[in-house]
């Protein structure tokens, strides 16, 4: 079924950019302090507490055609965002974003100090530390935090309608259950709908075990 | 015994929708003409792509009447065609500014061209301009630049972004312009019969049907033509 295979291209393309990215601002988010880390945190914020379709509008506004990234972008590369499985990815990773940098934070916010200190004091550098103490101790958190991510991006709807549209390259599993529904397909929205719950039940006892490892 | 009543009040006055409206679907492109109708009774819009409302009509949403920018096949079943309330026609467009490219051109699309059309199967628009385009003998040229708008407004939109090069919309969307031009009106050869049929539900209430003959009567017909709408096939 297509709308599965461009689901699974755009949950991994965004994943791709989630989480380094969120990773990287997690960490922060758990280590940081004072004012930048407040804005920081209040900014990763926002594509989780806006409407989905109020994130795809700002994203058309930004990246479209004649937007102030959207047109260098179109310009210098020939690079179009909307109608592209780039753009679906986009919308998928925005909406994921804040899931994996605060579930990344609560992982190393979890990680105890004393290890940390322990090692530096036996001479490790601050980047052996991070490789051979922290990120093995906040992996089970991390993985809890991809996985949450990976399925908002997966359930985006919202967004993705309205930054990408519904074309060939963008048409998700979810949007396709829309509008499957929308023509009368009963039979094609509801084996989307249960190939969707099905992955759905899987991750949430994957994430089952890996809390119980945290 | 006080706290459930008030809470029972709180999830009533959640259900809100008084019982002397009637809805009544209808394309969207008739958005802004409609708006100006004065049918009996309060009425409410629901405005979209004809198809996802017909759709939603044959599963018995809540209105029985609908004016579709087509023929709606699943209807016949439980709905009545009562009259043609207006036509229409298909016109080119294209993003102010932006090289035109003619309707013959999109038999060798420009590098990278994107040609927004509504998608066929719930959007009246789409599957006129697939039509007119297979007339013209230049559809499976120009399919794989073809780009999908979820109702004919959408794909005005499009357009309008810049999102698109091109795009077919009916005559009438153009009224609502700003940043698109008009490419071309489709030849008369490959012109679609761009119909809007007033359907009523074989389940209808009197009130429902008295929304009905208020739009098929010459009235109605009149705000639609000062909004551009034909009166007689194209």
């Amino acid at each position: 079924m297509s709308a599965l295979a461009v689901s699974l291209r755009v949950v991994l393309c965004a994943l791709v950019f989630v989480v380094p990215i969120g990773g990287a601002l997690g960490a922060y988010l758990a280590r940081g302090r004072g004012a930048m880390r407040a804005i920081t945190d209040a900014l990763v914020l926002i594509p989780l507490v806006l409407p989905p379709s109020v994130v795809g509008y700002l994203l058309l506004l930004l990246l479209g055609r004649n937007g102030p990234l959207g047109a260098p972008l179109a310009n210098a590369f020939g690079v179009r965002l909307v109608f592209s499985s780039a753009g679906a990815s986009i919308a998928a990773a925005a909406v994921a974003l804040p899931l994996m940098a605060k579930g990344a934070e609560a992982a190393f916010a979890r990680v105890d100090r004393g290890l940390e200190e322990v090692a530096a004091a036996n001479g490790l550098s601050p980047r052996e530390t991070f490789r051979i103490v922290t990120l093995p101790l906040a992996l089970p958190g991390l993985g809890v935090a991809i996985t949450l991510a990976a399925l908002r991006a997966l359930g985006e709807f919202g967004a993705t309608l309205t930054f990408a549209g519904y074309t060939k390259s963008t048409a998700t599993a979810p949007l396709e259950v829309y509008f499957a529904m929308q023509l009368g397909d009963d039979s094609r929205a509801l084996s989307l709908s249960l190939v969707l719950v099905v992955a759905s039940v899987a991750a949430a006892l994957m994430l089952r075990a890996w809390s119980r490892r945290t | 015994m006080k706290r459930l009543l008030f809470a029972l009040a709180l999830l009533a006055s959640c259900k809100h929708s008084p019982r002397t409206t009637t809805t009544v679907g209808a394309a969207i492109s008739l958005k802004e003409a409609a708006e100006e109708l004065q049918p009996p009774g309060e009425v409410q819009w629901a405005f979209g792509a004809s198809g996802d409302l017909a759709s939603q009509m044959e599963r018995g949403a809540p209105f029985d009447v609908l004016i579709a920018a087509g023929v709606q096949r699943p209807l016949e079943k439980i709905a009545t065609e009562r009259c043609t309330i207006a036509w229409n026609t298909l016109v080119l467009v294209k993003h102010k500014g932006s090289a035109s490219v003619g309707w013959s051109d999109l038999a060798s699309p420009p590098a990278s061209f994107r040609l927004a059309i509504g998608y066929p199967l719930s959007v009246p628009a789409g599957a006129y301009a697939e039509e007119a385009l297979r007339k013209l003998g230049v559809w499976n040229a120009v399919a794989p630049n073809v780009v999908h708008g979820t109702n004919v407004r959408n794909v005005f939109d499009l357009v309008a972004r810049g999102e698109a090069d091109e795009g077919v919309v009916y005559a009438t969307d153009v009224r609502i312009a700003k940043d698109v031009e008009v490419v071309a009106e489709v030849p008369a050869s490959a012109r679609p019969n761009v119909r809007y049929p007033v359907y009523v539900t074989n389940a209808a209430s009197e009130r429902d049907k008295a929304v009905a003959d208020y739009l098929c009567a010459p009235a109605a017909k009149r705000v639609l033509a000062a909004h551009g709408f034909l009166d007689h096939p194209p």
